[in-house]
């Protein structure tokens, strides 16, 4: 049997095994809906408020804990800590995590006190931890997987014009939403899935691609360092993964840890100095040269470098979302 | 009592739901996760109702964005990493057109996110190249590498499959 013949008759057989969509689809859904519109309000009026507030009352009124504080943050190894969980988020002005009113994607700046809210395409925010300071990213052709420059005032993420077609990397100013596009050679720099983070105070890496494997591995041959202010390509780095963030770096620069393959499952750690690879359990951020953390199923492990756990630590905050660390201020 | 743009979209969930749905667990595999996608897809449709003038062209283009920019957002789906087939069946078996429909059901479920909604785009929905790009909101070229990384995984899970030479060679 052909393929397109089969593949219709599977899909058509999987959609067979529906019975139809499940009732109150349409009341979830508008509430769901209500939900999202509140919360833009939400957003708009707080960043209303807050510039009258500022102005109105002295800075130490503003920074006292909210209703929904919950308890200190835990201390992590080198004075690392967890900058949020979902949407709540670590006020490091206080030292407690406070739940954002918000829907969508939380991605709080590992250090300062900006958030990204990304409820999905064309609704991008950034704000303060208290929802405050908010401004509106004009997402014109972002890729969408934003990543934290480490000092927190800026992100990095893809950015494609399609007529004529080009791609590139966008950093966003964290303070004032501002995007400055800098488009770069895709002839030269063959990337596949042209995932660009942040590497380095003032660097961005992007992965090429190694299509050695056949044209269905997502293996990597190199990184590409590009100036973040200038756009301009730095310096190339011959380490066939794909880092996730500025913390994936050891303090020396000699190893990175990052996604082998583009699975999020094979983690690897590279030695520079070598060209070595070893498998690594999870993806992690170094803390010192020795010691790397990482989150993981609602828990953060401390590694070596060798990839053995020294110590887990629990999170205690409830509820599910991505764990974020961030180190000391 | 509904307000007229509540009755409008409730009449319209009542109607192309369950096509929706069928679209988002072709792409998903997973009924749970089908419904969550349409959910969240017709949530963000509702709070901007007023200003969609085609909803399900607009729906279906946040269902496939959604689901293939899964590794975009680091919101991973939970993939199926599959280097050989479970269970691959002996060669009478697979003389049946149901066990190579189970068959591609599987290989299909082990494809990454975005090369899965290549291929439903491509030859379940019939789209070109060009079509193909403007819903998922990327180049031609990622569209036609995407579709012949897919392939070749499948050509590799499913190799019993008449695989045709223009799919082969990438001309169709």
């Amino acid at each position: 049997m052909r393929f397109e013949q089969l593949l219709h008759e599977t899909i058509e057989e999987m959609s067979a095994e529906l019975t139809g969509p499940p009732s109150g689809l349409a009341a979830a859904s508008m509430a769901r809906g209500r939900r999202i519109r509140r919360t833009r309000r939400i957003a708009a009026a707080a960043a209303a408020v807050a510039a009258v507030v500022a102005v109105a009352l002295p800075w130490a009124l503003l920074s006292q804990p909210q209703r929904r504080a919950q308890p200190a943050a835990p201390g992590l190894p080198g004075g690392w800590v967890v900058t949020g969980v979902g949407n709540q988020v670590l006020d490091r002005a206080t030292g407690k995590y406070v739940t954002l009113p918000v829907r969508g994607t939380v991605l709080p700046a590992p250090t300062g006190d900006r958030v990204l809210v990304d409820d999905g395409p064309g609704s991008v925010r950034l704000m303060s931890v208290r929802g405050t300071d908010v401004m509106t990213v004009d997402t014109t052709g972002l890729g969408g997987a934003y990543n934290w420059s480490p000092r927190g005032d800026r992100l990095v993420t893809q950015v494609i014009q399609k007529e004529p077609f080009r791609i590139g990397f966008a950093v966003i100013d964290a303070r004032t939403g501002a995007v400055t596009r800098h488009w770069i050679n895709h002839a030269r720099y063959d990337c596949s899935r042209c995932t660009f983070v942040w590497f380095g105070q003032e660097t961005v890496v992007l992965p090429i691609a190694d299509r050695s494997g056949g044209e269905a591995a997502e293996l990597v041959d190199r990184l590409e360092v590009f100036d973040a202010l200038s756009g301009e390509h730095y310096v190339s780095v011959p380490a066939g993964l794909t880092p996730s963030g500025p913390f994936s770096q050891s303090p020396g620069g000699q190893y990175i840890v990052g996604d082998l393959d583009g699975t999020a499952t094979n983690w690897r750690l590279i030695d520079l100095a070598t060209g070595q690879l070893w498998p690594f359990p999870y993806d992690a951020v170094w803390v010192s040269s020795d010691e790397l953390l990482a989150a993981h199923d609602g828990k953060v492990y401390v590694l070596t470098r060798q990839g053995t756990v020294t110590a887990t630590i629990d999170v205690n905050l409830p509820g599910p979302g991505k764990i974020s660390l961030g180190p000391a201020r | 009592m509904q307000t007229p743009e509540e009755a409008e979209f409730s009449a319209f969930v009542e109607q192309r739901a369950h096509a929706l749905l069928k679209t988002a667990y072709a792409l998903t595999g997973d009924r749970h996760a089908a419904e969550d996608l349409v959910q969240s897809a017709l949530a963000k449709a509702f709070a901007r109702w007023r200003r969609i003038d085609e909803p399900e062209p607009y729906l279906r283009r946040m269902i496939y964005n959604e689901f293939a920019s899964g590794w975009r957002s680091r919101r991973r789906q939970a993939e199926v990493t599959v280097a050989e087939l479970p269970e691959r069946a002996g060669p009478r078996y697979l003389e049946t057109d149901t066990a190579l429909r189970l068959l591609l059901r599987d290989a299909l479920r082990a494809l990454p996110p975005r090369q899965r909604a290549v291929l439903i785009l491509r030859y379940f929905e019939d789209l070109s190249v060009e079509e193909t790009a403007a819903v998922l909101s990327c180049r031609e070229g990622t569209v036609a590498s995407q579709a012949s990384r897919g392939l070749a995984k499948l050509r590799e899970l499913v190799p019993q499959l008449d695989w045709s030479p223009d799919l082969v060679e990438g001309r169709r």
